[in-house]
């Protein structure tokens, strides 16, 4: 009975853990040490408490004795000494009564050291440290925390020995306390103290020394006589008793049955990006992320699995069309839309939930995957202080041809050659054109005087980048705290064009009692994003080179073509542009968790979700959009809130039956609620640009004058029980029941299950003779998920028929109208519903040296929701309605390998792939196809058997040569333009002669990590990769060749093109694009991108003694700098951005340090 | 375990409060719905509001009513190609086409919302309803009667759309006709003959609509025999309720918008709430002017909306038509002071004989000929005499939405109206009467019957209404679109791709698509 109560105590402790979903311990052994001479030989305790904590009398036994304890943290926390069996003079007897009755035992490792650790011991054999037994949570494996210290020491003190002393530290070049040092092939070893120190009397003959420590690769270090050896450890590459969020709670990654993959705050250290979408970038195999604006603060598209939404979505502005949707986004337990606002230093784990069974948990709003995002807690012991920074620079670079001077004047020559061949007139001859005819005058005297501007030159800059984080932490073993500061700036190639990010975090939590605990966190962002003109970019490209930048004062002229008031100089934009964004952003969790019996603990935790934003616009006069029109001056203010919360009550039992069933039982209820308000405000006319968007009365033209308000809610009760047997056979069942507020009363509720098995295959008996697998897990699972977000097509309000107002004038009188809108209500509509089937292979070989994992998916999705266009003539323009089914099967891989590892260099691989196969499989009414759609211009179509949103387009071959002129004709063309293929074959070209001709996703992803570590140097080159993807080409689209019929009025794309002589097929004729010419903007935008190299180097010990610093590491990052692409734009990424409000691509070349107290 | 048994209930508790039932309600402060909107009749009359709203939007489509027609053309080069304009390469998903489709079935739309809720609506009085019907009737029968004259056959919905449907057919244009005439006639019963309040409609303007349409079936193959006689007689109805104006300068000036002649228009006003996109004609047959020395881009002129006139145009105007400097802009006074021209002084003159070079030399500002208006120079690809009779200083430069009422139906038509009719039905003297009342308030001699065509009425309609009425339809009615535009129109000519099939627009491919049972018209 009384070890049952032992063994709950150990429960409640781990389940408390578990539930609160705080990544609290830490995996290192802490040993408590503090010798000290001529101590009184009576142990000094406090007489006024009946009770102390274990750790404390331990250090108090240690000061006494000289000796030090080396132990598992979690063993010790929360067991208190009666302070009445402190009674012996004997220190093997004062152990024994301390420890004993807590179910502990100790081993004396030589005169000083001594190891502590649980009673009961499996037949395991000493010697091999199994990750799977370096469990943190299940009592019954405590044991083999430190199995490899002999318990014979009685050959340290063989006559023929020496001693070797040294230092070991961490990653950080903090020294590394409990690190188990061994000879080699024997039993001979130490552990080193709190300061990382050992002492180590070895036989005579010893070659080679090993260390090993919870969380870092194991170690062999050659003696070579040597009597001091310090050493540098470094955490196992992939350390397999990681603890993994999976949503509600955490879990040890060898007990994982999902799929989930965790990025974990190294990497995002490494990559050092302004925001953590981007640092994720390549990661994580089967997370596609896709950077789809090069401005500060641009957004991403984020896919896990592919899409498995049809529903029209452009989720970042202007970005253009990209199957699928976001993920949802959870951070310490609240849901987001994005994480834009976290500074990714202040990131402890994110972790990525990608097949059904691991996203079931969120039911739901599961579908898209889940990324979770933990924050850095706080964690005990003295305040440990962390200064993290970067400065440097983002250049521009990969910029695309564009004609310059005399050339631009040869391309106008040939334009207007092709304005008359577009007429079927081939008599023009280029040496015929008279440029006065198509130039201005100023442009002509340009031309005479060679007078040409590179307005991209003009334009572009080096943008400065920033970031300082400041982190703070500690506490005792009932509270722990943890802040921190962040300031970043990040300013763009565009003038004007910045952003600057303020991050506070605090929380604390504490134990009020033996069986309550308080938490609280908080993450507060204020943000200044000023996106700069839209215009200056595309102008640039747009302007004629032969127009002028300055006038003879050098002040910039604002029409750099006489006479021409379309483009203006692009100069002005930075000082007349206003776009700015100013948002407070705050999430909070306030938690309390009870534990009334051993097992059992209740938690609930309230976060809320505040979001302030304030758009300000100002259009200034020398603004191209107000071209010096007074009365055009425009101000926009707008300002929204958007307040949540997420109210979570989780009851979490665990419990073991016999030695050999462990079950973890939880119970979730959650509400969720999203209130938005808006309110946008447009004024124009205003008398001076002092006011900027701040004075918006002293505007006399109000256009814009509107608010909104939207509430969604979502609740839900879900279960999860977790089995395991023998620690081998693991077994997840979840469910969960939920209700959205924005179907029909009919509807509203859902129920999504899963299971998952998992077998951990190298701990069956017949795999231990041998050594090639280390580790190797088997997992089978299956989940249902929905899809909640707005990607899917689930709209507040979607259920009603809705009556819209506005104003007309009738008898001078404003009298009010009432429509029914465009959106037809839908009270049918469902859930849409994903089904996934995962096989997961986790493996780890030669000692781990290799490890990774296999996953092969099979998702499938029924009761897709599309916005599907009605008929424009029914007066109404889209239902909402669920239309298909889409399957996505793939197969993803990763392995992180060991290549090299000798002491002071170690190289260390990782490579990730993912290919995933998305196919429409059904349409409502048997339908094969839905009508073509068009997105920012690109032609898409869902077609069954095909990609979602496939491009759909006629497919060019060519361009129309002079010996084809017949032909062309008959068609209604000319030669010198596109030509396309006429699929049909019914010698005429229609609108039957599209075809799919590419799509949006990738055929696969991939990246490569390489690490190179050599002394306190590391070096690391990161590469990503997307392949097999087109794009609709916004470069192509406006800067190649817009506009046939007005000849060259925009500089463009220098390529090579057809003329009468140059019979290319590359590209047509300027000014007889013909009618297909648009079938050329779909371009392949595959791509390879260097992520990053980062070169750091971590000052020696001594050096940093010296300097007072607990560890300083220098590093210099090149981000993004190179790019291999066919594509001629400027980002394969964002092909389909518009290039207004387009930007460069970049690199930021940066340095900084890394800097602990 | 009492204690444990209390935590349970705790977390219980909180779970019941979170699950209270009104949690998953939505709360709709944005707009009414159907479920509690027709407990006031004030909707209805809404409803019927935006059905006038409906019309304003779909109205200002230009494009299509003007363009590629014998006195508008594309303001470029004459060279390239274009389809609206130009009949070259008519792409069925052409923006301008699709937009005037969806906006003229969004007027029926509203007029359909209109005619089948009103029924639900609780405590509508009866003259209420009645008129309410009438105008809704009205803006349907003059939406069709646009549909069908651009695309033929065109899908006949009279009922509100409801729920998601996909299968429709085209009503063959004799079916539409019946259908407008019987809205049409609806709204004559029950239209008020007086304007109640200034912008709402009366049974003139429904006599005005109906008489348009008689004329217009009267040519086709499922004409009725008294077409043109009862176009003419209901022309002569509104003629009597609506005397011209004395003068064509009166008649449109800005300050005189609500004159006699005045059967129908739409109303803007300055005020925001209520002008809508605002009244876009201001725009209309305006070169880019401002390039020129000592002009500036100013709300004295305006901003042209790129669609400009033929070169035909210009030399319809007899001498001393008081029309044709009533409607064009020959001279243009500088706005500010550049080089010798001072602000106020002659900037652009373009005189109705040809200036010689040498009289060209003698003075600062520029000349343009006739035979330059197509001819770009160091300025402009095109230049010549401007609009004036709509335009609206008080608009900001460029500003597409301006203040002045938009007449939709004026006597002044009704005369032109009543002449055709009786042309085609064999009246040329009676004809020539309507005309020549027209061209005497213009300052000119009467024309002789014998002189009457078809031709002459559409070249005094355009001196008379360019820019008021559909130059399309009017030229497609009467038979004269293919050799009036080819043989006006510069660009239309230069490639020469009219044909007997754009005599119908391509239904847009998009509702080809989306819907089961549309076909496209022939040729395209």
């Amino acid at each position: 009975m009384v070890n049952f109560v032992r063994k709950s105590a150990m429960l409640l402790v781990i389940s408390f853990i578990c539930c609160c979903q705080f990544k609290v311990f830490s995996q290192k052994l802490a040993a408590v040490t503090q010798p000290y001479a001529n101590q009184h030989s009576q142990v000094n305790l406090q007489k006024d408490q009946d009770q102390q904590l274990l750790e404390q009398t331990l250090k108090e036994i240690g000061d006494q004795f000289k000796v030090s304890f080396a132990f598992d943290q979690k063993i010790v926390e929360q067991k208190k000494v009666s302070k009445s069996v402190l009674e012996a003079d004997d220190l093997n007897q004062l152990l024994s009564d301390v420890l004993v009755p807590l179910g502990l035992t100790y081993k004396k490792i030589d005169d000083t050291h001594y190891i502590i650790r649980e009673a009961k011991r499996t037949r395991q054999s000493v010697g091999k440290i199994k990750a799977s037994d370096l469990n943190a949570t299940r009592p019954t494996e405590q044991v083999n925390k430190l199995p490899t210290i002999t318990t014979q020491p009685t050959q340290a003190f063989s006559p023929l020995e020496k001693v070797i002393t040294g230092q070991v530290t961490d990653e950080n070049g903090e020294s590394l306390p409990g690190v188990n040092i061994l000879v080699k092939n024997t039993t001979v070893g130490t552990v080193s103290d709190i300061d990382g120190n050992y002492r180590l009397t070895a036989p005579d003959n010893a070659e080679t020394l090993v260390f090993s420590s919870v969380g870092y690769a194991t170690e062999e270090v050659a003696i070579n006589n040597r009597t001091t050896i310090d050493l540098n450890m470094r955490p196992n590459v992939e350390s397999l008793s990681e603890v993994v969020v999976v949503g509600y709670g955490t879990q040890k990654k060898s007990d994982v049955t999902g799929s989930v993959v965790s990025v974990d705050s190294e990497i995002l250290q490494e990559a050092n990006k302004v925001n953590a979408v981007q640092a994720m970038q390549g990661q994580v195999p089967g997370l596609d992320i896709q950077t789809v604006s090069n401005k500060p603060g641009g957004g991403f598209n984020i896919r896990v699995r592919g899409a498995n939404t049809i529903n029209f979505s452009e989720p970042v502005s202007q970005g253009g069309f990209s199957p699928g949707q976001n993920p949802l986004f959870v951070v310490d337990g609240i849901f987001v839309d994005d994480i834009s606002f976290i500074n990714p230093a202040d990131i402890e784990q994110i972790d990525v939930l990608k097949d059904a069974s691991a996203t079931a948990i969120y039911g739901a709003r599961g579908s898209s995957g889940v990324v979770i995002v933990t924050t850095k807690r706080g964690k005990s012991g003295k305040l440990s202080v962390q200064y993290d920074n970067y400065v440097g620079v983002r250049q521009p670079y990969n910029l695309p041809d564009i004609f310059e001077g005399e050339e631009y004047v040869e391309f106008m020559r040939d334009a207007v050659v092709g304005i008359a061949y577009s007429t079927g007139d081939f008599s023009v001859n280029r040496e015929d054109v008279d440029l006065g005819t198509f130039l201005r005058p100023n442009e002509l005297e340009n031309i005479a005087n060679g007078d040409y501007v590179d307005w991209i030159d003009l334009i572009k800059q080096n943008g400065f980048q920033t970031n300082h984080t400041l982190s703070l932490s500690g506490g005792n073993d009932r509270t722990t705290y943890g802040f921190g500061v962040g300031y970043t700036v990040d300013e763009g190639t565009f003038p004007g064009e910045s952003l600057e990010r303020y991050n506070i975090r605090a929380n604390v939590q504490g134990e009020v009692s033996d069986k309550i605990t308080l938490t609280y966190s908080g993450y507060a962002t204020y943000q200044v994003l000023n996106e700069g003109s839209y215009e200056g970019f595309r102008s640039a490209y747009r302007l004629r080179p032969t127009g002028t930048a300055f006038d003879e004062n050098g002040e910039p002229e604002f029409w750099p073509l006489d006479g021409e008031t379309f483009i203006t100089n692009p100069l002005f934009e930075e000082d007349n542009i206003t776009r700015e964004h100013r948002s407070l952003s705050y999430i909070g969790n306030f938690g309390i968790t009870v534990k009334p019996i051993e097992g059992l603990s209740l938690t609930s935790t309230f976060s809320p979700n505040l979001r302030f934003n304030r758009y300000g616009e100002y259009r200034g006069l020398f603004s191209k959009s107000v071209g010096q029109r007074e009365d055009n001056r425009r101000a926009v203010y707008n300002n929204s809130n958007n307040l949540g919360y997420t109210w979570d009550n989780i009851i979490n039992y665990e419990v073991s039956l016999g030695a050999e069933h462990q079950l973890n039982a939880t119970l979730i209820s959650s509400a969720w609620v999203q209130r938005d308000e808006l309110i946008e405000t447009q004024v124009r006319n205003f008398a001076t640009d002092e006011f900027s968007f701040y004075n918006i009365d002293a505007g006399s033209d109000i256009r814009t004058l509107r608010n909104s308000f939207v509430q969604e809610s979502l609740l839900s009760y879900s279960a999860r029980l977790n089995y395991s047997f023998r620690s081998k056979y693991l077994l997840t069942v979840t469910g969960r029941y939920d209700g959205s507020s924005k179907l029909s009363n009919d509807n509203k509720w859902a129920f999504f299950p899963s299971a998952a098995l998992a077998w951990r295959v190298s701990d069956e008996a017949f795999m231990e003779n041998q050594s090639f697998v280390s580790d190797l897990k088997l997992r089978l699972s299956y989940g249902e998920t929905g899809n909640n977000g707005s990607g899917g097509g689930l709209n507040p309000l979607g259920s009603q028929a809705l009556i819209g107002s506005g104003f007309t004038n009738l008898g001078d009188q404003a009298v009010q109208t009432a429509f029914f809108e465009a959106r037809i209500a839908n009270q049918d509509l469902t859930w849409e519903r994903t089904s996934e089937f995962n096989l997961g292979i986790d493996y780890g070989f030669l000692e781990n040296r290799l490890v990774g994992a296999l996953e092969l998916y099979n998702r499938y999705t029924t009761d897709l929701i599309l916005s599907r266009s009605l008929p424009s003539l029914t007066g109404k323009e889209f239902i909402f309605d669920n239309v298909g089914e889409i399957s996505n099967r793939g197969v993803e891989f990763n392995i992180r390998s060991i290549n090299v590892d000798k002491g002071a260099f170690k190289w260390t691989t990782s490579l990730n792939f993912a290919r995933n196969v998305n196919k429409i499989e059904k349409l409502y009414g048997g339908l094969d196809q839905l009508p073509v759609f068009s997105v920012r211009d690109a032609e898409l179509i869902h077609q069954v058997g095909e990609d979602v949103g496939s491009i759909y387009t006629f497919e060019p071959i060519g361009i129309w040569q002079q010996d084809e002129a017949d032909e062309a004709q008959a068609l209604g063309q000319q030669p010198g333009q596109v030509k396309v293929r006429d699929v049909n074959e019914d010698g005429i070209i229609t609108a039957d002669d599209r075809t799919i001709i590419g799509s949006l996703q990738p055929d696969w992803t991939g990246s490569i990590t390489n690490t190179f570590n050599i002394k306190g140097f590391d070096f690391t080159v990161f590469a990503y990769t997307r392949q097999g993807v087109e794009s609709y080409s916004w470069f192509h689209r406006s800067h190649g060749w817009d506009q046939d019929n007005a000849p060259a009025r925009f500089n463009g794309w220098d390529t090579e093109y057809w003329t009468p002589n140059n019979p290319t097929n590359v590209w047509h004729q300027p000014g007889n694009s013909g009618p297909y010419k648009r079938s050329l903007f779909y371009r392949d935008v595959s791509f390879i991108k260097i992520g990053y190299m980062t070169l750091g180097y971590t000052l020696p010990r001594g050096l940093v003694d010296r300097l007072g610093l607990g560890s300083l590491r220098v590093y210099a990052t090149a981000q993004n700098p190179f790019v291999f692409t066919d594509y001629e734009g400027w980002d394969p990424e964002s092909a389909g951005r518009n290039s207004w409000g387009s930007a460069f691509l970049s690199r930021t070349l940066m340095a900084g340090v890394n800097l602990r107290f | 375990m009492k204690v444990i048994y209390q935590y349970i209930l705790i977390i219980v508790g909180l779970t019941i409060l979170t699950s209270c039932e009104d949690f998953l309600e939505e709360e709709n402060r944005q707009s009414l719905t159907d479920a509690n909107a027709f407990e006031n009749p004030e909707v209805f009359d809404q409803f019927v509001n935006n059905v006038y709203s409906e019309y304003r939007d779909a109205f200002l489509d230009f494009q299509m009513e003007y363009l590629g027609t014998d006195m508008v053309t594309r303001e470029a080069l004459i060279a390239g190609i274009s389809e609206l304009n130009d009949y070259v390469n008519i792409a069925t998903d052409n923006g301008d086409i699709s937009d005037y489709w969806i906006r003229y079935y969004k007027v029926i739309d509203a007029a359909n919302t209109v005619t089948s809720r009103v029924d639900q609506i609780a405590g509508l009085t009866e003259p209420q309803q009645t008129t309410g019907l009438a105008e809704a009737k009205f803006f349907r029968a003059f939406a069709y009667f646009h549909l069908v004259e651009h695309f033929g056959d065109v899908p006949l919905i009279i009922e509100e759309v409801t729920a998601a449907d996909f299968n429709f057919t085209r009503a063959s244009e004799e079916v539409v006709y019946d259908q407008i005439i019987t809205d049409v006639d609806e709204a004559i019963a029950n239209l008020p003959e007086e304007v109640e309040v200034y912008g709402r409609l009366t049974k003139d303007a429904a006599r005005h609509l109906k008489s348009k349409v008689l004329l217009t079936r009267g040519y086709k193959s499922f004409s009725e025999d008294t077409d043109f006689a009862e176009a003419a007689s209901l022309a002569e109805t509104v003629i009597a309720n609506h005397p011209l104006v004395d003068s064509f300068s009166d008649l449109v000036a800005i300050d005189n918008q609500r004159n006699s002649e005045v059967v129908f228009s739409l109303l803007y006003g300055a005020d925001a709430l209520s002008q809508g996109d605002g009244n876009a004609r201001h725009q209309l047959f305006k070169f880019p002017y401002d390039v020129y020395p000592g002009l500036l881009r100013s709300n004295v002129y305006g901003r042209g909306a790129g669609i400009s006139l033929t070169p035909q145009y210009f030399d319809l105007f007899e001498a001393g038509d008081e029309r044709e400097s009533a409607t064009l802009r020959r001279v243009i006074y500088a706005l500010e002071d550049e080089g010798e021209i001072m602000t106020g002084d002659t900037a652009v003159f373009f005189p109705k004989e040809p200036w010689s070079d040498a009289e060209r030399a003698a003075v600062p500002y520029v000349v343009v000929n006739e035979d330059e208006y197509y001819t770009p120079d160091a300025f402009t690809p095109v230049r010549y005499p401007m609009f004036q009779k709509f335009d609206d200083p008080t608009v900001p430069y460029g500003d597409a939405g301006g203040f002045r009422d938009a007449v939709i139906f004026r006597s002044g038509e009704a005369y032109l109206i009543a002449a055709e009719a009786y042309f085609s039905a064999g009246d040329a003297s009676q004809a020539a009467e309507y005309i020549n009342m027209i061209r005497n308030r213009a300052g000119l001699d009467n024309i002789n019957a014998n002189a009457v065509s078809l031709d002459l009425i559409l070249n005094e309609s355009a001196k008379e209404l360019l820019g008021e009425v559909s130059r399309w339809m009017d030229l497609k009615r009467t038979g004269r679109l293919i050799e009036r535009v080819l043989n006006f129109n510069p660009h239309a000519a230069l490639n020469n791709a009219l044909e007997a099939k754009h005599l119908v627009r391509p239904i847009p491919q998009s509702e080809i698509d989306l819907a089961d049972g549309i076909t496209q018209n022939d040729g395209y």
